[in-house]
């Protein structure tokens, strides 16, 4: 599904947060937003998804495929969200009820938004398990008996449960260890491949930026500083917001002679 | 000629939880931190880092094993930096007194304006300026800045050592070059203190490490200079966290 937003604007309690953004996401594309914290990053998300705090005011327009998100009913975007739009966040931790098994947690969007029976679901749900690399028997466990990449499988299994066409991934590395950082990247890109969906990728890491899209956008206090190809972007930024967040990246990136 | 160390931890076993639930987070692991130096301790989450470190500044006791420190309470020539610079300064604090609250409550032989002027020294040596800072809340700071507060404070006592428990994970990428020149600059100026610092990000402790410990599901991997861990590690897990840490 493609994103198209235009002259997007987002005030809270009269601080403009999001200034005049226009982004284009085509279908089956992979775009990253990259900026430093405090840059309205997770704003832009939260306003293609309808989530906005209620003492928001939000201008502007975003399209989701041929429909309009800003000044929609909450029940249309919410059936919106559930069958067409998916989301992985920072911290599965937070993000994953603790009371749920993980099988609850994963069928729970198909419970919701789909006329299944139960055995359907938990088909659906154990050929999930199995697309994330998790077997099966921790269908019955709770959040806190699983790894922290584990628990982010999860978190990628319920957001892709609905073969969602448009998905957000926001930070959804930040909390983990770099080893399991990559893999969840990886998981992440063919999956979202495979389903031929298209996805926002949200980072402050231009490192990770490069592993998971082919275009991107900067951001810089709310609004778009730079634009263009992640690896372009990447060997030549232009301006001095990407120039900062590239060489930031640089510097933190393992220099070793022979690897 | 060979330097006595600071710190010396041999043999130490932890294992957290009851019954069934019982699990062993550190198997007979050895570790030295000799004065002046930076330890990197690297591993995945749950490889036992923190617990290690934790032990090692008596903040944990061990199961079996033994913590030797060539000094005297270690509790008190120690400063400690942690993960999320806003949960561990106080919201209702001024800059200042957060980052004089161990002379407050261990130095009261000192004035009230010595300890200012320590305290405004210790937020120079981070590169924060006292004149803007000292008086600003924790919601007036960026990530970066509240970091480098809490290393302020955690340097404001002279320690011997420092203890910094992922101190760059919560912080943007962006920031975290900040807080690697602020400990670069606490290398230069306090060239007796020992840092640890706990990572699992190869990228960041490239540029500060002399020695490197990896720990790998509680046991030691791999323990070397910083150059030959990154240069020629000899295991498969250590060979992974630099792939992983490479552009």
């Amino acid at each position: 599904m493609s994103v198209e937003i235009r002259g997007l604007n987002v005030a809270i309690g009269g601080k403009s947060i999001v200034r005049n953004v226009d982004m284009d996401i085509a279908d089956g594309e992979r775009v990253g937003l990259v900026g430093s914290s405090g840059s309205g990053k997770s704003m832009i998300s939260r306003a293609i998804m309808g989530l906005l705090p209620a003492n928001a005011t939000v201008s502007g327009s975003i399209m989701a495929g041929d429909r309009q998100i800003v000044g929609t009913d909450d029940a249309t975007l919410a059936d919106l969200r559930g069958r067409y739009m998916g989301m992985v966040f920072q911290n599965p931790a937070v993000s994953l009820n603790p009371v749920m098994t993980v099988g609850q947690q994963i069928a729970l969007p198909l419970r919701l938004h789909y006329d299944l029976n139960r055995a359907e679901r938990q088909d659906r749900v154990r050929a999930m398990l199995d697309k994330v690399g998790l077997p099966s028997d921790v269908m019955d466990k709770y959040p806190h008996q699983l790894s922290g990449g584990q628990q982010q499988r999860v978190g990628i299994a319920t957001a892709l449960i609905t073969s969602p066409r448009f998905i957000i991934a926001d930070e959804p590395t930040t909390a983990l260890d770099s080893i399991v950082q990559r893999q969840i990247v990886d998981l992440l890109v063919s999956l979202v491949d495979d389903a031929g969906a298209s996805m926002l990728f949200i980072t402050h890491d231009f490192a990770v930026l490069a592993h998971a899209t082919t275009r991107c956008y900067v951001l810089s206090d709310g609004a778009i500083a730079d634009s263009g190809s992640t690896s372009g972007l990447l060997e030549r930024p232009t301006t001095p917001e990407s120039t900062h967040l590239v060489s930031a990246a640089r510097t933190l990136s393992l220099i070793v002679e022979g690897c | 000629m060979t330097v006595a160390s600071l710190l010396s931890a041999r043999h130490v076993n932890k294992c957290f939880g009851r019954r069934s639930a019982r699990r062993q987070m550190l198997f007979d692991v050895s570790a030295d931190v000799y004065p002046g130096e930076c330890l990197a301790v690297i591993g995945g989450s749950g490889s036992g880092k923190s617990t290690l470190t934790r032990i090692m500044l008596g903040l944990e006791s061990a199961d079996s094993g033994t913590v030797d420190y060539a000094g005297g309470d270690i509790r008190r020539e120690s400063g400690l930096v942690f993960q999320d610079p806003f949960s561990s300064l106080d919201p209702r604090w001024r800059v200042a007194r957060s980052v004089a609250e161990p002379l407050l409550i261990q130095r009261r032989d000192l004035s009230r304006a010595d300890i200012d002027a320590r305290a405004a020294a210790a937020l120079r040596t981070v590169g924060l300026d006292p004149a803007i800072f000292a008086g600003r809340y924790p919601i007036d700071l960026s990530g970066g800045q509240a970091q480098r507060v809490a290393i302020a404070r955690a340097i404001v006592n002279e320690p011997k050592i420092i203890l910094a428990d992922e101190p760059m994970s919560a912080i943007d990428v962006a920031a975290r070059i900040q807080i690697l020149d602020a400990f670069a600059t606490i290398r230069e100026t306090h060239r007796e203190t020992a840092i640890v610092m706990v990572s699992h990000d190869l990228g960041v402790v490239q540029h500060i490490a002399d020695r490197i410990l990896v720990l790998h599901d509680g046991r030691v991997e791999e323990c070397g200079s910083a150059s030959a861990v990154l240069g020629d590690p000899r295991s498969a897990y250590t060979r992974q966290l630099i792939e992983a840490a490479s552009l």
